[in-house]
């Protein structure tokens, strides 16, 4: 125990959000703050909306007197854009202009993409559309991702997907999560890589 | 470039804006972040639908008997027909999609004093888009959603995830600040802007906003794609959802609740609070709280807790068991001594004394039967109520969630051979707990292992345990 001399949670966020629906052991990381008295606690997130805050200082028994670094978290280089479904939802037609019709072998490589829904076998749809949409010898560049995969072959689409191989993948939450996409999405154009904009941070003694 | 993609609105702000935030990772390439969302989300096709609706009420004449309140007035009365609109909402997508052949000019036009409406309500209460929603969705994903509606007071889908994530004070904040620091550097006619402290941390003003700030880039940005798709009408195959129908009573104390909640908030968070009434109770816990009432399973104080996990339960919690049982008055307690005579021929004789007898006077005569035991000794404190070997050399309540967890680590650590108990609950002036460490002693030889107390710090024995 005296080795330890820190404890960071990446991702705070998932404490609050999982703890309650899937993964019930998250809410009892609490505990940690009994088993490592003194050791001080850090928590990294990067969306955290005040009720998020409360919920999380009262799951890790934060004191009062603990500090909070909050950054912005406004990327100013991702432009949001909301756009309403023109189709029904069974058919992801609209997910159509990801793939404009003038893709051929020998163009430059187009934007990648990458598409998130909310469970394995929608994001698998969803891909599957995309792949319909494209010309018989570029199928294998989109491909879907999830967790239900083997962690071997989600490393070997991830590189694939970094070097430029696949042009998009269908994802699921869960398939963010996996700790490389951090590394993954902006690495299209050049090979210099800032990790992570963390937002808020807390320090505890 | 990098495009994301959130193929359907995701259930809160928080999940959207992770997904967004995969993109464009390098701070040099520009990304575009797409949301498509359905229809029902938007508030023109909530109005849309609502007039079909109408037309239908009156074709059919059936569904048009209760009076209906307008939409634009809807934020007066919220649950106004939350009933019928429960059991209709899984139309609304039909509704919302086969609108799209119509050509809707009429519709839009006759709407328009409705959406200046709505974007009133928008801004009282930031709710009320989609009915069929009502139960998953967040009023920051509305506003998000419904962001163009509100363009005129340059609220673009950014200000709100923003206002949502408290940027925009960090961003005031952060400028006040360098202007202090800076204040001696920088005379009162310099007219540029003082430098940031580093290049991360100020926040920036994005070249590309959305698609409301600068509707003609993003769109260049997007390639379209000219699809001929005719659309088919969805099939009526769609299995409608179990809708739990809420009684007037429920309503009543429904429309009680938000009224209580909102003026709570505005009083805690201030008046100023885009979402005052969501911060101190999530419309979705309201909801199922209200839904919990009414199939009575919410009493007390434990329930609420149990049922909702929420914050603020300690200090908010009375009042609303309170209103609770205003308007559910709890049932009275049975009276234990007065009992409905069993008839008779079931009823053997040697226990037909017991039926003048209260109840509980006879079930305990049926224990009496037994030899009282003597209390226990532990062996290891020589005190009486409580085993050695049951749990430790003192009992743990097991009532109390903190205590669970205590005991959990007490067995965690006892694999180990050093056990750490806290004892939070006894010295409450400690906020955090404190530890107290024990060495124990197993001896294995035994079948049953025998638990041994040798105290590390011999001051800080457990107190007496309760008896």
């Amino acid at each position: 125990m005296s080795k330890v001399f820190n404890i960071v949670f990446d991702e705070g966020h998932c404490i609050t959000q999982w703890g309650s629906s899937f993964c019930l052991e998250y809410k009892l990381v609490g505990v940690l703050r009994f088993i490592a008295p003194g050791i001080p606690f850090y928590i990294t997130l990067a969306t955290i909306p005040r009720t998020m805050l409360l919920d999380i200082k009262q799951m890790l028994h934060i004191p009062l007197g603990s500090l909070l670094f909050q950054r912005s978290n406004d990327r100013h280089n991702i432009a949001f854009c909301v756009k309403r479904m023109q189709y029904p939802i069974s058919l992801f037609e609209d997910l159509a202009f990801l793939v404009p019709s003038s893709w051929t072998k020998h163009n430059h490589a187009p934007h990648k993409f990458i598409v998130f829904s909310d469970s394995k076998r929608k994001a698998e749809l969803a891909s599957q559309f995309l792949q319909n949409q494209m010309p018989e010898n570029l199928k294998h560049k989109v491909k879907w991702f999830h967790a239900g995969m083997l962690e071997f072959f989600r490393k070997e689409e991830l590189q694939s997907y970094k070097e430029g191989d696949l042009w998009g993948l269908g994802m699921t939450d869960v398939g963010g999560m996996v700790g490389y996409t951090c590394r993954l999405c902006g690495c299209n154009a050049s090979d210099s890589c800032i990790t992570v904009c963390r937002v808020s941070m807390f320090q505890m003694c | 470039m990098l495009t994301v993609v959130q193929w359907r609105a995701p259930k809160d702000l928080n999940t959207l804006i992770q997904h967004f935030g995969h993109a464009g990772r390098d701070f040099l390439l520009q990304a575009v972040a797409i949301l498509l969302a359905e229809p029902k989300w938007f508030l023109e096709d909530h109005e849309k639908w609502l007039v079909q609706k109408r037309k239908r009420s009156q074709k059919g004449g059936k569904k048009a008997s209760r009076p209906r309140a307008e939409p634009g007035a809807r934020t007066s009365d919220i649950s106004s027909s939350d009933n019928e609109s429960n059991s209709e909402g899984e139309t609304g997508m039909n509704a919302g999609n086969n609108n799209n052949n119509i050509p809707n000019g009429d519709h839009n036009r006759e709407g328009s004093s409705d959406v200046e409406e709505a974007i009133k309500s928008i801004n009282i209460m930031a709710g009320g888009t989609g009915r069929g929603c009502k139960r998953t969705t967040n009023k920051v994903m509305r506003l998000f959603i419904n962001a163009h509606l509100l363009c005129g007071r340059k609220h673009c889908c950014r200000f709100h995830s923003n206002h949502y994530y408290r940027t925009t004070d960090i961003r005031k904040s952060f400028i006040l600040d360098l202007r202090v620091r800076f204040a001696n550097y920088f005379p009162p006619f310099f007219s540029a802007k003082p430098p940031p402290c580093c290049t991360c941390c100020m926040p920036k003003v994005p070249s590309i906003c959305c698609n409301i700030c600068h509707p003609d880039l993003i769109h260049a940005m997007i390639n379209e794609c000219n699809n001929d798709y005719q659309v088919v009408p969805r099939g009526s195959n769609v299995p409608k959802q179990q809708v739990h129908v809420l009684t007037s009573h429920a309503s009543q104390f429904r429309d009680t609740l938000y009224v209580w909640c909102t003026e709570t908030a505005t009083s805690m968070f201030g008046a100023l609070d885009f979402w005052p009434a969501d911060l101190l109770m999530h419309e979705e816990m309201l909801e199922d709280i209200i839904i919990f009432v009414d199939t009575n399973k919410i009493g007390t104080l434990q329930d609420l807790h149990k049922k909702t996990n929420w914050i603020f339960c300690d200090e908010y919690g009375n009042q609303i068991i309170l209103l609770i049982e205003h308007f559910f008055p709890p049932a009275p307690i049975p009276n234990l001594f007065i009992s409905t005579p069993l008839p008779l021929q079931t009823c053997p004789t040697p226990f037909s004394n017991a039926l003048n007898s209260p109840p509980h006077l006879s079930s305990s005569s049926s224990t009496g039967l037994r030899k009282p035991q003597a209390p226990s000794t532990c062996t290891a404190c020589f005190q009486k109520g409580h085993k050695s070997v049951s749990t430790l050399s003192f009992p743990l309540p097991s009532t109390d969630m903190m205590q669970q967890r205590t005991r959990k680590c007490v067995w965690l650590a006892l694999l180990g051979g050093v056990v750490m108990v806290m004892r939070t609950q006894l010295w409450p002036s400690c906020s955090y707990g404190t530890c107290h460490i024990y060495r124990f002693t197993i001896s294995s030889n035994s079948s049953s292992a025998d638990i041994r107390l040798s105290s590390m710090p011999p001051s800080s024995l457990p107190p007496s345990a309760p008896n």
